[in-house]
């Protein structure tokens, strides 16, 4: 295969992973639950 | 279209509550997570008759509705949202026949929310081992409802179960008992503030110390309403529970009857010697023994062949795909690798979630735990943290979901922070190598002086858990004292579906919940360390081509990639950090293996094995990767790999919080980055400060 489609190939690649690992790691677009579960502020 | 009916499946823990689930609904299950919390949500799919099923969702083990804990928060919130998709069309209580009196406390309070209940008495198999009798017609009749007799054991009484479920509709709503009485004045003018509420739903919603992420007490209007301070509120619970317990005695004493000569008193035996102050901890310490043996003996056979299959795999499509270039080395050294990466793990994970079951389903784990809270009380730890570290041991991540039924948030807290310093075994492959070459090989006593250090290494992770709970038990401050309450479920002899599908259950979540992140990143490593930016990366050949004239062949290939190794993105972040990390003795080399292995620790090895592979001669000695990096040189011509060095790399690896999957499951079991930023800095620092002492005093 061209080496310049292997490049674009790997890279889209790459890009999923790292899409997947901010995604995963730092922007989580699900809302999470304020409330306190109990009275010793946990705050889970 | 098929109808589908609601089933809540709740009950006491140890009642076999989950036996009565699997039985239900056998291979047709899933496991997920309630939102905005961690508590697991099991839930699965039970075909009726024609047409109809049952979709059974497992709630965590509460003994009563005063919530206690998060997961019995769980329970309370879906029965009293009736807008809850999952909320019941029947409530099925699961209770346990040798401990009936406790376990119908919850069920008068579910029946009272006018929910249609079920009572399924369990474990039915024991009864005239134990004496018991039940007049179940006289037993339905007092609590309005209906019974099934089950032993899931013997796969008894699950037809009848199914009959009642579909038949919910004609089962009585009626409550047990008025719980007004407790105190009529006050129940008066409850029911006067909010006339159309019920009035037991009310009342539960009030006395709770917890707020309802969809039941929030102060959505009420209590304007009109003078309610009663926490401490008045708490003995009118009490009151209320006596009053409960007074139903039930009456219940009790004409529909069950127990002949106290048949039952035996093994049980009391065992309890005496398992939870002995001397004996407890002796025959505990040989169990774990024999199951971390175990685990290491049983567990190489298999990793071995996933290790050489992958290995295979990854040689065969180089082989299969020779011009394929750098789209082959990707899957076969990124791909490939990564995946084998998470399957190699999966044996030891198997194996430790099987004995942790057995132990379970066998009733011993209760006693570890009574006999464990002694120790760990004195450092800020409930004898609920056992369970964490042991499985610790294994795989931090695990460890750390198994803190969910720690009830208090301090002791779960302290837990998480300090279980990734107990050796998981992806500290194993590096201990072994970095011990293999800095730790002479003979013997004291009999023991090798590497098998000590191995040992001791262990030891010294154990220590530092204990010795920073202790710490982090001063610092963190809390408004509530804890107390410790553990049930002693009776033995038995643990059910091979049962352990199989918890340990079905784990791995998957293993696989596929790491394992993802894994991948990934091993991905991002491979890409990083193949490409780079500028000439030096560019032309590696020319340069190398011109500096080493002398290099032919292999030995040529091998220095251009280690020159493109040196100068690719990794390499630029090794030589980056290589001055902060020189006093402890380590090279820019070992400074990629170190921030690789922030992804995953065993990352490590494979590595440095990449990278020492490369730049030098190949006779037969230097084929294994031990011996390259014991032959491996810094400028000055000294070796990288000292006694110093390598007892500073090994105290680094045993303190350093290098998974990003657990930071990533501490982040999930928190809600917040704070604390796993907190583990991330504070054990990277003690790792970087323990490390430089050892190499200094040591150098």
């Amino acid at each position: 295969m061209n080496i310049l489609f292997q490049n674009i190939f790997i890279a889209i690649i790459g890009l999923f992973a790292v899409v997947f690992l901010v995604k995963k790691f730092i922007w989580n677009p699900k809302k999470q639950n304020s409330k306190s579960c109990g009275s010793d502020s946990c705050g889970c | 279209m098929s109808k589908q009916i609601n089933v809540a499946l709740i009950g006491n823990p140890n009642t076999g509550k989950t036996s009565v689930f699997n039985a239900l609904t056998g291979l047709n299950q899933k496991v997920g997570n309630y939102p905005g919390i961690t508590v697991d949500k099991k839930e699965g799919i039970c075909k009726l008759s024609r047409g109809v099923k049952a979709h059974i969702l497992d709630l965590p083990g509460t003994y009563s509705l005063n919530a206690s804990s998060l997961d019995e928060n769980v329970v309370i919130e879906l029965l009293l949202n009736k807008n809850d998709k999952d909320y019941p069309d029947v409530a099925v209580i699961v209770s346990d026949v040798e401990n009936l009196k406790r376990n119908l406390l919850l069920f008068t309070q579910i029946k009272d929310l006018k929910i249609p209940t079920i009572l399924v008495i369990n474990m039915a198999d024991r009864m005239s081992r134990k004496g018991i009798s039940l007049d179940i017609k006289l037993l339905e009749n007092k609590l309005n409802t209906k019974i099934a007799l089950v032993s899931t054991r013997k796969n008894e009484g699950i037809g009848d179960l199914k009959n009642l479920i579909e038949n919910h509709k004609l089962l009585s709503t009626q409550p047990c008992l008025d719980t007004s009485t407790i105190d009529t004045e006050y129940f008066n003018s409850l029911k006067q503030a909010f006339p159309n509420q019920d009035l037991y739903k009310l009342w539960v919603v009030i006395s709770q110390d917890a707020n309802f992420g969809k039941i929030d007490r102060n959505e009420l209007d209590f304007s009109k309403f003078k309610t009663k301070s926490k401490s008045e509120l708490k003995r009118l619970q009490q009151k209320e529970t006596i009053k409960r317990y007074q139903f039930i005695n009456g219940v009790l004493k004409e529909g069950q009857t127990i002949d106290a000569t048949k039952a035996t008193g093994l049980r009391a035996q065992f309890d005496r010697i398992l939870t002995h102050k001397v004996w407890g901890y002796i025959i505990f310490f040989f169990i774990l023994l024999t199951i971390f043996q175990a685990i290491y003996d049983w567990a190489s056979v298999p990793m071995d062949f996933i290790d050489s299959s992958f290995a295979s795999l990854a040689d065969w499509i180089k082989a299969s795909f020779p011009g394929g270039g750098k789209l082959t080395n990707l899957i076969a050294e990124g791909v490939v690798a990564g995946i084998g990466g998470i399957v190699i793990f999966i044996p030891q994970i198997a194996f430790l979630f099987l004995f942790i079951s057995v132990l379970e389903e066998s009733g011993y784990m209760s006693r570890v735990v009574f006999l464990m809270d002694r120790v760990m009380r004195r450092f800020g730890l409930s004898g609920k943290s056992v369970v964490p570290l042991i499985s610790g041991t294994a795989c931090a991540i695990p460890a750390i979901m198994a803190t969910r039924n720690i009830e208090s948030w301090k002791e779960r807290l302290i837990t998480i922070l300090v279980t990734p310093f107990t050796t998981c075994s992806a500290r194993l492959p590096v201990y072994l190598i970095i011990i293999a070459l800095v730790i002479p090989e003979g013997r004291f006593l009999g023991l090798s002086y590497q098998a000590l250090a191995l040992m001791l290494l262990y030891l010294i992770g154990f220590g530092m858990a204990v010795f920073s709970a202790y710490i982090l038990d001063k610092i963190l401050k809390t408004n509530r004292k804890t107390f410790f309450v553990i049930e002693m479920p009776s033995y038995k002899v643990p059910l091979f579906k049962n352990v199989a599908l918890t340990v079905l259950e784990k791995t998957k979540t293993f696989v596929f919940e790491a394992g993802r992140i894994i991948l990934a990143i091993s991905i991002v490593l491979w890409i990083m360390a193949s490409y780079g930016p500028g000439k030096e990366f560019n032309n590696a050949e020319t340069i190398v081509e011109q500096t080493y004239p002398e290099l032919q062949g292999e030995q040529l290939e091998n220095k251009v990639a280690a020159y493109k190794l040196e100068h690719s993105f990794i390499g630029i972040v090794g030589k980056a950090i290589e001055p902060a990390i020189r006093p402890l003795g380590y090279d820019w080399k070992i400074g990629i293996g170190i921030v690789t292995s922030f992804a995953a620790r065993e990352v490590f090895v494979g590595t440095l094995a990449t990278i020492y592979s490369v730049g030098s001669a190949l006779d037969d000695d230097d084929k294994t990767i031990k011996n390259r990096m014991a032959k491996e040189v810094h400028d000055n011509g000294d070796k990288v790999f000292t006694l110093a060095s390598g007892i500073s790399l090994l105290l680094f690896y045993a303190f350093a919080m290098q998974c990003m999957s657990t930071l990533a499951i501490v982040k999930r079991e928190t809600n917040t980055w704070k604390w796993p930023m907190i583990q991330l800095f504070g054990m990277s620092l003690i790792a970087y400060v323990v490390a430089l002492i050892a190499f200094q005093i040591l150098n």
